[in-house]
């Protein structure tokens, strides 16, 4: 019974939450430690990221191009890197740079809960992932990029991360997870075998060839 | 007995379609724009568990397509299998797509129609679909067969079971190809053929076909819905066409003779038109619509009625089969099931022989295809990488390929697949003596010189063309350089510094170029960084121009050192004490002019060909002679 209230609390306390279009049910999005275990909390908390997802706005991204301008980055660059990309996405932001060899690096800065796998760190509103590199290793990229990201995390206002779904939700396209994709497709496949079997069974009209008892029979019928 | 034989009928149809699209398909797809944006969008699905459900963009601006091609793809590689195996699981459906158009003919008609429906079905196909590529389509001649035998399945077996399949195998290729939405209206036809209850059949089937295709992708037709409402006529820009190809022209016989036929009153031209019926409810909403769509401005191309061939071969050979069965049987009783027991094995046999059924205009295998494979952009990355430690960025910047972006596009996703599998093949940093420029093209197999030269490698040879790599040294320096932009009648040039870059999401672009398509007329000027050279060392420039490539020319350089032809297509750069080499070399492109056509300008750098003088010479004479 008190695993039912619990559910029914937090979907209602969700609802409001987007109904509003708030940006606060970040909290939502962060199973307690204490809910229940099992099927019910893995689906409660699928439930609680789609519906609480955040998307970054338009000012994210300005936020980004002023810092830059301002030369504020040189502190944190050394000075044999370039900043060569900055993609402000949805829910995420990728940046790129470069050393002397041309050898590139990147990083993503993603919001919680828009990604799955282990961060290289984490700041104030977004989780660091490093982009492999296994071509041109390298720690003092690396160092650099996570300093990077720091710096952006630290710049990037609470105004310019918003509800997805909230009626001023910026324009972007939402990413999903795997499962998901792969989940359509066993989907795809088994609607297009189930309906092969089906036709086969059912469509067995004339037999196969002229002189086969079906056909024979048919043919009886129909006369010269 | 008669079993078995028809067995042995099915497997042999099915080895001979297997072997004949291969031949047409070849066993690895051509490189393909297409191909690489999805590929992109499956590995980011799989490797950073981030994936789309907008699915990708259609040639109908504004409309997407949705993610059912993206997400079977991306099933198919979630088990290992890559590009080529997705290719041969293609050729693989087609080929029982063939077994089941036969078997539903002979079902419907006896297995003379079976055999001529495979005809039809297999003839021309590349008059629809360019076979070597892999991209939704290529789904679509499966997807139409399983379609056509589930409406078939409806109204021969009508009930909610045969109505639900059919709305959900339609959903499932409204979702992979964004013009089989209109399959909806083919369960309509189908449900209200019920003999009972045929309204609620037909209510169900709507129901079940739109909230389906919007379950599988919300997002996407969400879009669609949003662009459609924002854009209600459609793009009247667009180009209209008046197509003709066979799958028309034996569409449009099929709805004549079906309309025919209603005069006559005979048992079995009567049960021919309920039998018709599932392969008539696919093919005519669709055609309609087809017709009419040029009168709206909207581009039909013949490429859009892929799906209907199942149906088109279907529906043309069941009154064609009744006229030719009952002539036989007033031949002799006895001629018929002789005649029909061979001539499956017989269709086997034409469709394996090269040339006797035109399953390809002209002939046509993969062997004539000019476009390099993904195998052969696979196999030069592995020589790039493994040999001389290139990487994307080296790649992008010295690799010259008439063949346009799509292939530097290949290329990257093979070396960053490369290095995900083998991080320890590359070496991160070129070896100090190895080349920094190479040329990627294909060219005819007797063009291949003969001993081949020391700096070219044979990625792969066919009968008739071949893919080469040429490894040269490069006078020019490409990381950065100067560019400079002026759009047709405008006097002012807008000039900055760039170079080549990729992104995240697979691009590969030159910021500030002008950008691709239709639009944009003017002329670029890049002004490239000379390499220094050693004294005596002889290097030259080479300006190719042929369809499909953006030609230009060099402008005339101050510097004794540089000799530019008086056509502008070749300079040779002679490094010697007495003569003053310039810092940098002007090349220029006019696009939109007859040397540049803008359907050949993508937006980067133009081909051209660099290198130590001797090699530019060779490949220049390849090129010359084909300029014609």
């Amino acid at each position: 019974m008190a695993r039912y209230t619990y559910y029914t609390c937090r979907i209602l306390s969700l609802a409001c939450c987007v109904a509003i279009g708030a940006t606060t049910c970040a909290g939502a999005a962060t199973a307690p430690e204490a809910s229940p275990p099992g099927v019910g909390s893995r689906l409660m908390a699928r439930l609680e990221r789609l519906l609480s997802a955040k998307c970054l706005s338009p000012d994210a991204g300005r936020t980004l191009t002023e810092l830059v301008a301002a030369g504020r980055l040189q502190p944190v660059l050394p000075s044999d890197f370039t900043l060569v990309r900055g993609d402000i996405r949805v829910d995420q932001i990728e940046l790129e740079i470069r050393d002397q060899a041309g050898h590139s690096y990147g990083i993503a800065l993603a919001l919680a809960g828009s990604r799955g796998g282990e961060p290289n760190g984490q700041g104030r509103n977004f989780l660091f992932y490093l982009t492999p590199s296994p071509e041109s290793p390298n720690e003092r990229a690396a160092q650099a990029l996570l300093a990077v990201a720091a710096l952006f995390d630290e710049a990037i206002p609470d105004a310019a991360i918003q509800s997805c779904s909230g009626k001023d939700a910026p324009r972007g396209e939402r990413r999903y997870p795997r499962t998901l994709s792969l989940a359509g497709a066993v989907v795809d496949v088994l609607i297009v075998l189930a309906a092969t079997v089906f036709g086969l069974r059912a469509v067995r009209r004339r037999g196969t060839f002229s002189d086969s008892p079906q056909r024979t029979q048919r043919l009886a019928e129909e006369g010269p | 007995m008669r079993q078995s034989l028809y067995a042995a009928a099915l497997v042999a149809i099915f080895i001979a379609a297997l072997v004949a699209n291969l031949r047409v398909a070849g066993t690895s797809p051509i490189v393909w724009v297409d191909t690489f944006n999805d590929e992109n969008e499956v590995q980011r699905c799989l490797v950073h568990d981030s994936c789309t459900k907008t699915g990708v963009s259609t040639s109908v601006p504004g409309q997407v397509h949705a993610v059912a091609w993206l997400e079977l793809r991306t099933l198919l590689a979630w088990f290992g299998i890559g590009l080529d195996g997705a290719h041969l699981a293609v050729q693989l459906l087609n080929a029982l797509a063939t077994v089941l158009v036969f078997h539903l003919a002979t079902q419907l008609g006896g297995a003379l129609a079976g055999a001529a429906s495979v005809w039809i079905f297999m003839d021309r196909i590349d008059a629809l679909l360019r076979v070597t590529a892999l991209h939704n389509s290529s789904a679509l001649l499966f997807l139409g067969a399983v379609f056509v035998l589930a409406c078939t399945a409806a109204v021969e077996r009508p009930g909610f079971a045969a109505v639900a399949l059919a709305a959900l195998v339609a959903a499932v290729m409204a979702n992979v190809h964004l013009a089989c939405v209109l399959t909806g209206a083919s369960v309509l036809w189908v449900a209200l053929l019920a003999p009972r209850r045929r309204l609620l059949l037909a209510v169900f089937g709507a129901a079940l076909f739109g909230l389906a295709t919007v379950a599988l992708a919300p997002p996407t037709w969400l879009h669609n819905l949003t662009s459609l409402l924002q854009h209600p006529a459609g793009h009247p820009n667009l180009p209209a066409s008046a197509p003709n190809n066979p799958t028309l022209l034996w569409s449009l016989f099929a709805v004549c003779a079906w309309l025919a036929s209603a005069v006559i009153r005979a048992p079995a031209w009567i049960d021919y038109r309920r039998r018709a019926q599932g392969a008539m409810a696919v093919m005519v909403p669709f055609l309609a619509a087809f017709l009419i769509a040029p009168r709206f401005g909207l581009y039909a191309e013949p490429k859009y009625m892929l799906h209907l061939k199942a149906a088109c071969a279907i529906a043309a050979v069941l009154p064609l089969a009744l006229v030719v069965e009952t002539a036989l049987r007033a031949v002799s009783r006895r001629l018929l099931p002789t005649v029909e027991s061979a001539v499956p094995f017989v269709l086997a046999a034409l469709i394996v022989l090269p040339g006797s059924l035109r399953v390809s205009a002209s002939g046509f295998s993969s062997d004539d295809e000019q476009t390099p494979t993904v195998d052969d952009v696979t196999t030069a990355a592995h020589i790039l990488r493994g040999e001389y430690g290139w990487d994307v960025a080296h790649v992008l910047e010295r690799l010259k390929t008439p063949h346009g972006v799509t292939v530097l596009i290949g290329m990257r996703q093979a070396l960053e697949a490369a290095a995900a599998s083998r991080p320890e093949g590359g070496t991160g940093a070129p070896p100090t003596d190895a080349p920094d420029n190479a040329i990627m093209m294909m060219i005819g197999a007797q063009d291949v010189p003969d001993p081949v030269p020391s700096n070219w490698r044979v990625v792969r040879r066919a009968e008739h063309a071949a893919t080469v790599l040429v490894l040269a040294e490069s006078p020019l320096d490409w990381r950065t350089f100067g560019l400079c932009v002026r759009p047709a009648h405008d006097s002012e040039w807008k000039c900055t510094e760039t170079g080549w870059r990729f992104d995240a999401a697979g691009r590969i672009f030159v910021p500030d170029m002008p950008p691709p398509g239709l639009g944009w007329r003017g002329t670029i000027r890049m002004s490239v960084p000379l390499r220094p050279t050693a004294p005596g060392d002889s290097a030259a420039i080479f300006m190719p121009r042929r369809f499909s490539i953006c030609g230009g020319r060099i402008a005339a350089q101050p510097g004794d050192a540089v000799r530019v032809d008086a056509d502008g297509r070749r300079a040779t750069v002679e490094t010697r004490p007495d003569r003053t080499v310039p810092s940098r070399i002007t090349l220029e492109w006019e696009i939109g002019s007859p040397q540049c056509e803008v359907s050949a300008y993508d937006s980067v750098v133009p081909f051209i060909v660099e290198g130590n003088a001797e090699s530019v010479r060779l490949v220049e004479s390849i090129l010359r002679k084909n300029e014609s």
